[in-house]
């Protein structure tokens, strides 16, 4: 079938435009927000310092997002959007080389050079950039997985050869079985010859088991085992199905970060993926496993940036409480959060927004001001004002100065990380908001902030974000709650302004969150960062009809998570592609 | 004192690799042989620009002049320094740049051209750029080595390109790099080479044969950016091949008579201790790493200090507030005198690479650092952000190449290439010339529009 392209493409580029104006983003100054709070370093951003780095919008990175609902993608025709080639990450790599060779050998795991984290997600390909460290570690591991897996009765598991049975024959088996799991698929006739060609020649220089040593290395430093490499049939330009082991792959990657199972490689045998329903089957069993837990656990931490919590830093002179077992404490109750928040809890993203819940040990009773529970536990945080997500320990903590919170980090993050709608870089030269006086200041944060931005241009693009960050204001650097700072009282009012859906005043986090909750543009971008996250790659133009019926099934469930899950995989992106990428 | 090769490695690792200054002075002792010692590159890189009335020196002239209190860690090295005193990072304000200005600086300081995205650069940078010229087919084509305390490595920034959007990692953990480097190393001419060597080399070579083959067929099937992505591997397989010696055209290794396997590192602590530690073992193995030849080409990025090293909460508010161009704001004496406290730190180490390099004498005689040139770059100039005069340095002379003990104070008017009226260097035109004097031939670097050739007066 022939690929349609959007022919909306205009139309979606004016409204992006739209959005951006009524945002008044005619900005030319502001503060620097380009730091992790509290500096901490952003080290899953690769290069894209935080909280609004990576939305520089130009060269493939993330921009606002797309107003996909305004498309109509009538025709009927599946339209996948261009998948570029994707490498496996380096956890993919080591959950894979580790499933490959279970029951037979360990390894230790291997220690890969660091990876490229376009728009905060080490899946996507964008900047995957093999390099000699890279390959020399692929080499060492390959090499010893294989000498290990061979070494006496372990051949036999790897590589089994019944009494009598000639050598090559045995080889020849072995090449098929291990190379179909290596491989994730079939192999190919010309394909089993070369590895056949390398086992014989081999032989010259060893004996058999050696020779099998050397045809696993190989095969483990294939590109087809490294990469994600799809072909189809088709004609240039066309759209083609993918297979059913390709389908298979891309499950299992997804939900588990590792190859298929047993079981999944069963259901591709036998075709049972070239069908969204046979799909979902398969990611129901799928999203039933622990590993399907870890999976979305990694996605949350890339999507919020979790990490920054590992090298937070707060002024000691001022947070006397603070110490390092407080961010440990407060990353574990994040993540329980939003593991709960998926799983057990009501399984939407209003509710991760709204729930006055969180989970709390000795450490984080003090700053929710509840009572410890003995080890960490879902407790009911509603003695203040809580808002799920937003009012977590950790995400205050990680978005605030070393020694008071700041508006700037919270209003980009609800803009870029909740609502897709990153605002503009600040321009060179800008300082960043004086910290408060240790001792004597006699502002609030919001005032010392107002009295900065006002005086200048910064207002152009600070209204949108500090409309946003001082709704926070009743939530010091380390998310305790406080009705006033520096003996002034806190006004937590705040505004949405230049949102798709959302625009209007508020007063605090918990009205704030309630607006949020409410907003389809929330929903289209936690649709979207799935989407990045889901295809390894930052949807462009082309994208938009591949997005579409993802972000709409969203939408319409009413932010089902899991139901975000299904809607990606039985999706037309996922289960087809373009047969050569679009001309730019 | 003449000590065998055996002994020379037991005091080194009894010394251990904290000691730095007067390192290996049993070294010195063996008659240096007559020959040709290689050029070297290396690019030491550190963040939030510097604190100019610390650095620049306070009186003098291009020959005469006192080292300022932030250059005192490697005073002993003042003439092998050139201080190049405002160098124009042309690429910035001739295309303007993607992302915040710390980006923008990581991805066009060394590279000197147009960024591709965020979190990409536009083209190669010049410390692969003199890699890949002088195609030495040493056993690295070149090391990156990074630092930073031992909280999870992050190495978030990544300063070298191999090309347009081919981004390298560097390795902040010194056991990882001695693994790599050293660990299947043998300083004293290689292993015997019998019929059981010569079979292993056999079945390597065809196991890599087999995956260029794979690698290739695969790249004929793709469309333009993937099978980029498939090149870059191919390169990487075939420089694996040189570093397992199965490329035929490599050299047999020379390899100079200071050249030992040094200690496997074993930093302990946490937040500046391991800091420091990690320090002397990171300059310890690229200068040792030059020394053997292993590769001619090495970075040290010193990432971002993190609190636990530099004992401040927010070094990026810090840098800001008392940018020397920021009109004084938190300018008090107190808050600079910090921001001087957090540079210090990077001289120091900067200190310590410089002594490692020329505490082992090299295959000529001279001084491993005599025969290199360090390059130490940024990406800011100043902590405000701004990025039109960086204050770099220049140590070592490329064997002379280089005429060094020189302050070069530049034109504070930006060149004409941006309808300026002053001569001021570029960053390109710096590249040009350090490539020129390490031996690779060069008349451009990066976008050819804002580099006139070799700089001025280097």
């Amino acid at each position: 079938m022939k690929h349609r392209a959007p022919t909306t493409v205009l139309y979606f580029r004016m409204v992006l435009l739209g959005l951006f104006t009524a945002a008044g983003f005619g900005c030319s100054g502001n503060i620097d927000p380009s730091r992790g709070g509290s500096g901490g370093r952003n080290n899953d951003g690769a290069g894209g310092d935080h909280p609004n780095g990576g939305g520089g919008g130009s060269g493939g990175e993330p921009t606002a997002l797309n107003p996909v609902n305004e498309l109509e993608c009538k025709d009927k025709d599946p339209s996948p959007g261009w998948q570029p080639l994707l490498r496996l990450t380096n956890n993919q790599y080591a959950n894979t080389v580790a499933d490959l060779f279970a029951g037979v050998t360990t390894a230790p795991a291997p220690s890969l050079p660091s990876e490229n984290r376009t728009g905060g997600f080490d899946t996507v390909g964008l900047g995957q950039t093999a390099s000699l460290a890279l390959v020399e570690t692929y080499h060492d591991t390959a090499k010893t997985l294989a000498a290990q897996a061979t070494a006496g009765t372990g051949l036999t598991k790897i590589a089994p050869c019944a009494a009598g049975q000639a050598e090559a024959t045995c080889a020849d088996t072995f090449i098929r079985t291990f190379g179909k799991r290596v491989f994730r698929r079939p192999l190919g006739p010309d394909e089993i010859t070369r590895l056949k060609s390398l086992y014989t020649a081999a032989l010259a220089n060893t004996d058999h088991r050696g020779a099998i040593a050397d045809t696993m290395t190989a095969m483990l430093l294939s590109p087809q085992f490294l990469y994600r490499i799809e072909p189809v049939d088709g004609g240039a330009g066309t759209v083609a199905k993918l297979s059913s082991h390709h389908v298979a792959a891309r499950l299992s990657y997804l939900l588990w970060d590792t190859l298929p199972d047993a079981d999944l490689f069963a259901a591709a045998d036998r075709g049972a993926l070239d069908t969204p329903e046979g799909i979902r089957a398969e990611a129901e069993r799928l999203l039933r496993d622990p590993r399907a837990k870890t999976s979305v656990a990694r996605f949350h931490s890339q999507w919020l940036l979790m990490s920054r919590l590992d090298n937070l830093m707060k002024d000691s002179t001022v947070v006397k409480e603070w110490n390092a077992d407080t961010a440990k404490s407060m990353k574990a109750g994040l993540e329980r959060f939003m593991d709960w928040g998926f799983w057990d809890g009501e399984g939407t993203l209003s509710s991760l927004l709204t729930d006055q819940r969180a989970f709390v040990d000795a450490r984080l009773a003090p700053i929710y001001d509840v009572s410890p529970p003995a080890s960490m536990a879902l407790v009911d945080v509603g003695n203040h004002p809580r808002a799920g997500l937003l009012t977590q320990a950790g995400m205050l903590s990680m978005l605030a100065s070393p020694r008071a919170d700041s508006p700037v980090h919270r209003g980009v993050f609800v803009l870029k990380t909740l609502l897709c709608s990153p605002p503009p870089e600040a321009p060179a030269g800008v300082p960043a908001l004086e910290e408060p006086a240790v001792a004597g200041e006699a502002r609030t944060t919001r005032e010392r902030q107002v009295e900065t931005h006002n005086k200048t241009a910064c207002i152009g693009c600070h209204e949108t974000i500090d409309g946003i960050g001082f709704g926070f204001g009743n939530y010091d650097t380390l998310g305790r709650f406080q009705e006033s700072e520096n003996g002034a009282a806190i006004d937590a009012t705040g505004e949405f302004i230049g949102t798709r859906d959302i625009d209007g005043q508020f007063d605090g986090v918990v009205e704030m969150a309630t607006s949020l909750a409410r907003s389809t543009q929330a929903e289209q971008c936690l649709a979207t960062q799935w989407f990045r996250y889901g295809f390894g790659r930052v949807e462009t133009d082309s994208d938009a009809c591949a997005l579409k019926p993802i972000v709409d099934t969203f939408t319409q469930s009413k932010g089902d998570m899991k139901g975000l899950l299904f809607a990606l995989v039985t999706s037309d992106a996922f289960r087809y592609r373009l047969t050569t990428a679009p001309q730019p | 004192m003449q000590l065998s090769p055996a002994n020379r490695r037991a005091l080194i690792k009894t010394m251990g690799l904290g000691a730095t200054a007067g390192m290996f002075p049993s070294l010195w002792s063996r008659p240096a042989r007559a020959a040709v010692a290689p050029k070297r590159f290396v690019v030491f890189y550190s963040y939030h620009g510097t604190q100019t009335g610390s650095w620049r020196p306070k009186s003098g002239n291009e020959t005469s002049f006192e080292l300022n209190g932030l250059m005192q860690p490697y005073a002993a090295y003042k003439n092998d320094l050139i201080l190049l005193d405002g160098v124009d990072s042309a690429s910035h304000r001739k295309f303007g740049g993607i992302g915040n200005a710390h980006q923008q600086g990581h991805l066009q300081a060394l590279s000197s051209t147009k960024q591709q995205s965020d979190s990409l650069a536009g083209g190669i940078t010049i410390d692969q750029a003199i890699a890949q010229g002088m195609n030495a087919k040493t056993r690295f084509p070149s090391l990156e080595l990074g630092l930073n305390d031992n909280a999870g490595f992050p190495d978030y920034h990544f300063i070298s390109h191999t090309g347009a959007g081919q981004k390298l990692a560097s390795e902040a953990d010194p056991r990882k790099v001695w693994s790599r480097v050293f660990k299947d190393f043998m300083p004293q001419g290689g292993g015997v080479v019998d019929d059981s060597a010569l079979r292993l080399k056999a079945r390597q070579k065809g196991i890599l044969d087999y995956v260029k083959n794979e690698v290739d067929l695969q790249a004929k099937r793709m469309s333009t950016e993937d099978r980029l992505k498939l090149q870059a591997h191919m390169q990487a397989v075939r420089d694996l091949e040189v570093r397992l010696a199965l490329d035929d055209t490599a050299p047999d290794k020379p390899v100079g008579l200071s050249c030992v396997t040094p200690a496997n590192p074993n930093p302990t602590g946490s937040g500046k201790a391991w800091f420091d530690r990690a320090a002397d073992f990171q300059t310890q193995l690229i200068a040792m790493a030059l020394a053997c030849d292993l590769t001619r080409v090495a970075s040290l990025n010193v990432e971002e200090l993190s609190g636990s090293v530099c004992g401040i909460g927010d070094p990026h508010s810090l840098a800001h507030d008392t940018s020397p161009d920021n009109g004084g704001r938190r300018g008090d004496t107190g808050a600079v005198a910090q921001s001087v406290g957090y540079h210090l730190i990077y001289n120091q180490v900067f200190g310590k690479l410089l002594s490692a390099l020329a505490n082992i004498p090299d295959v000529d005689g001279k001084r491993v650092l005599d025969n290199t040139v360090v390059l130490w770059a940024g990406e800011i100039a100043l902590g405000s952000h701004a990025t039109d005069d960086y204050h770099w340095l220049l140590a070592g002379s490329a064997g002379g190449a280089l005429k060094t003990g020189r302050w070069l104070k530049f034109d504070p008017k930006p060149n004409p290439l941006f309808n300026g009226a002053g001569t001021r260097p570029t960053h390109g035109e710096l590249f040009v010339s350090i490539a020129n004097a390490v031996g690779v031939p060069m008349t451009k670097f990066g976008a050819a529009e804002i580099c006139r050739g070799p700089m001025e007066r280097l």
